[in-house]
């Protein structure tokens, strides 16, 4: 590794990492200066739901306790396929509308439930997601802005009890904020379904795709297309659930990230627009991402020779006892320790590392999520987190790239 | 609609800032290897003291014919001393340094005070009798894992006999013309290699291997 490579690389990461916290700093605010709307519109929920007997009665419970005139909100479940007892549960909200399709599909199903609905305003929820009480009133208060064509909120994780779930915790936590400082500049563009509202006719117009792995980033993009803004609000909180075991998250990464992949090559048109010409929203997303990719590469490259050494050590053991060894080692005492041959890597995955970790306080502070425990994550969470993420975006490019048909 | 972008200065800002923290870094870097550097110097110094001291006495000892190995002997054992320390010194910086062409300049003035002790003591060994056993140890710096298991070998050796072995070991690239010399009066063509005695051995020698040259020229 030479020296000039290892300096212009860790420079990169250093960059990355004071731009975004500059950026920060400059949007501190939380909300966004808004119109508010004189009137509440009336909103229609589409929760599609496939085999969801186990959540869907609190999904909808969360729902109805919203703080919303009654008369304006109408609530919809798509049961498409399901086998199991999910239309019965469903049955028993007086309130509920309930349609029954059999075919498979978030889609076909979102768009069976948009054809029936009558709101102003769509909102999309997930079958295992969950709203807080003055989630939708707070919403709906963007749609004063003609611009506004969709409205997200703060997801946050249901459970935080094994490790896998912690993680993710994190994880929602610290994209909340590159989502706000993405949505500040008016250049977000996806609606998940944890209660995304979008205008009616905008969706009526555009249609629910199946086209991708994700129809969610699929309906915002076309959004966007269309001249409209998708605002992240900070206040409103809804509740997703993780997948807690490391299969699971395996699968919905892959989805979430080859869906991804064919977005961008669906819409990238889009990519060339005014709009998204500018290199901001880039960086917002990636910067987190990349600083810490730079931090883990460089430690890679401090193992590498640590474990090199290591073998040769063992290989070493044909020819010297162990013993003459640990003596050999405690003589050498302390230079002994640094088996590593870069005093500079370690330097700079320090340097790295530490203005990572302090974008994280912030952003936990800022969420005012700051408790030791997660802290105490977060090394965790920089290091082997984030080599796994890396890994699944690896093997999703490779998918996408075969073709591979298989549903994950 | 009035568009929001990234304002252009904060690029600019963010690149000073970063371009500050990374000329910090790599100022506290040079400064620490800079120090270590000039401490390595003194030390060279030192020792380049001690063996023009030693030469001289050698040179006294011959010409009037009186022998003082006890003297001798203790002057010989201090510069090896000193030189090991030196070496662990030097070892101690990578390859990747900031200040590697002075490190090249420490390494071959470092070579060519070690090849002068070396002969010294061959000398010494042989109008004293001293019970010394000395290895010339040839080696290369860059890929060459069985040079690193060799040299824990001999270190090991040397932890067990101390003052009673003394090991040169010769850094096939350090640009001293004196260990070309040597290379090629004992035809060293591969890394590792030690030469015992006047006589070449090849490849990784055993630490048992070792032990029994040393006690070869102990008796």
């Amino acid at each position: 590794m030479s020296l000039i490579g290892l300096f212009i690389i860790s420079f990169i990461g250093i960059y990355l990492n004071v731009w975004f916290l500059l950026l920060f700093l400059e949007n501190r605010n939380l909300s966004p200066k808004i119109k508010k709307v004189k009137s509440f519109p009336s909103v229609s929920i589409l929760i599609p739901a496939h085999n969801e007997e186990k959540n869907i009665s609190k999904t909808i419970n969360s729902v109805l306790n919203l703080d919303y005139p009654k008369k304006k909100l109408e609530v919809i479940v798509i049961d498409n396929a399901s086998t199991d007892k999910t239309s019965e549960k469903v049955k028993k909200f007086k309130r509920v509308k309930l349609i029954r399709i059999p075919e498979k599909g978030k889609a076909i199903a979102l768009n069976e439930g948009l054809k029936r609905a009558k709101g102003e305003i769509i909102g999309i929820l997930d079958a295992d997601s969950t709203v807080t009480k003055s989630c939708l009133k707070e919403m709906i208060k963007y749609f004063g802005d003609e611009k506004v064509g969709g409205v997200t909120n703060f997801i946050k994780v249901n459970e935080k009890k094994n490790l896998i779930s912690k993680l993710q915790h994190i994880e929602y936590l610290l994209s909340a904020l590159s989502k706000k400082l993405v949505s500040d500049f008016d250049t977000y563009f996806i609606l998940p379904g944890t209660l995304s509202l979008v205008r009616a006719d905008l969706v009526k117009k555009i249609g629910f795709s199946s086209s991708t792995l994700t129809e969610d980033l699929d309906l915002g993009l076309e959004v966007v297309k269309r001249g409209y803004k998708i605002v992240n609000c900070i206040k409103p909180v809804s509740y997703t659930k993780i997948p807690n075991k490391l299969k699971t998250w395996f699968k919905q990464r892959i989805r979430w990230y080859r869906g991804f992949i064919q977005n961008t090559i669906k819409h990238k048109d889009l990519i060339f627009t005014k709009r998204f010409s500018t290199l901001g929203w880039f960086l917002i997303i990636i910067a987190g991402y990349f600083a810490i990719t730079i931090g883990i590469y460089v430690t890679l490259l401090n193992f590498y020779s640590f474990f090199h050494n290591f073998f040769v050590m063992l290989r070493s053991a044909n020819f010297l006892p162990l013993t003459d060894q640990i003596n050999l080692a405690i003589a050498n005492f302390p230079s002994s320790l640094f088996f590593f041959s870069h005093p500079y890597a370690w330097v700079i995955s320090l340097i790295i590392f530490s203005s990572s970790f302090a974008i994280f306080l912030l952003t936990l502070k800022v969420f005012r999520s700051f408790n030791l425990k997660t802290v105490l994550l977060l090394p965790i969470y920089m290091l082997i987190y984030y080599s796994l993420v890396m890994l699944v975006w690896f093997l999703s490019i490779i998918l996408e790239a075969v073709r591979w048909k298989k549903e994950w | 609609m009035e568009k929001r972008v990234v304002r252009s200065k904060i690029y600019v800002e963010a690149f000073f800032i970063s371009l500050a923290i990374f000329i910090a870094g790599l100022l506290i870097g040079y400064y620490l290897e800079k120090s270590s550097v000039s401490e390595i110097e003194e030390r060279t110094k030192e020792i380049e003291r001690s063996i023009r001291q030693a030469e001289l006495e050698m040179l006294y000892f011959q010409t009037i014919n009186a022998s003082d190995c006890a003297t001798l002997n203790e002057v010989v054992r201090r510069i090896n001393i000193n030189l090991d320390e030196l070496a662990a010194k030097l070892a101690s910086f990578s390859e990747d340094a900031l200040l590697s062409k002075s490190l090249e300049e420490l390494k071959e003035k470092y070579t060519y005070l070690l090849i002068k002790n070396w002969i010294l003591v061959e000398k010494m060994k042989e109008s004293c009798k001293s019970q010394i056993a000395t290895i010339l140890y040839f080696y290369k710096r860059k890929n060459c894992d069985d040079c690193l298991i060799q040299g824990n070998i001999l270190s090991a050796l040397k932890l067990k006999y101390k003052e009673k072995l003394m090991i040169f070991p010769l850094d096939s690239e350090v640009k001293v013309e004196m260990v070309k010399i040597l290379m090629g009066k004992y035809n060293i063509t591969s890394f590792p290699s030690i030469v015992v005695l006047g006589k070449k051995y090849e490849g990784i020698v055993s630490k048992e291997e070792v032990g029994k040259l040393i006690l070869q020229q102990l008796s």
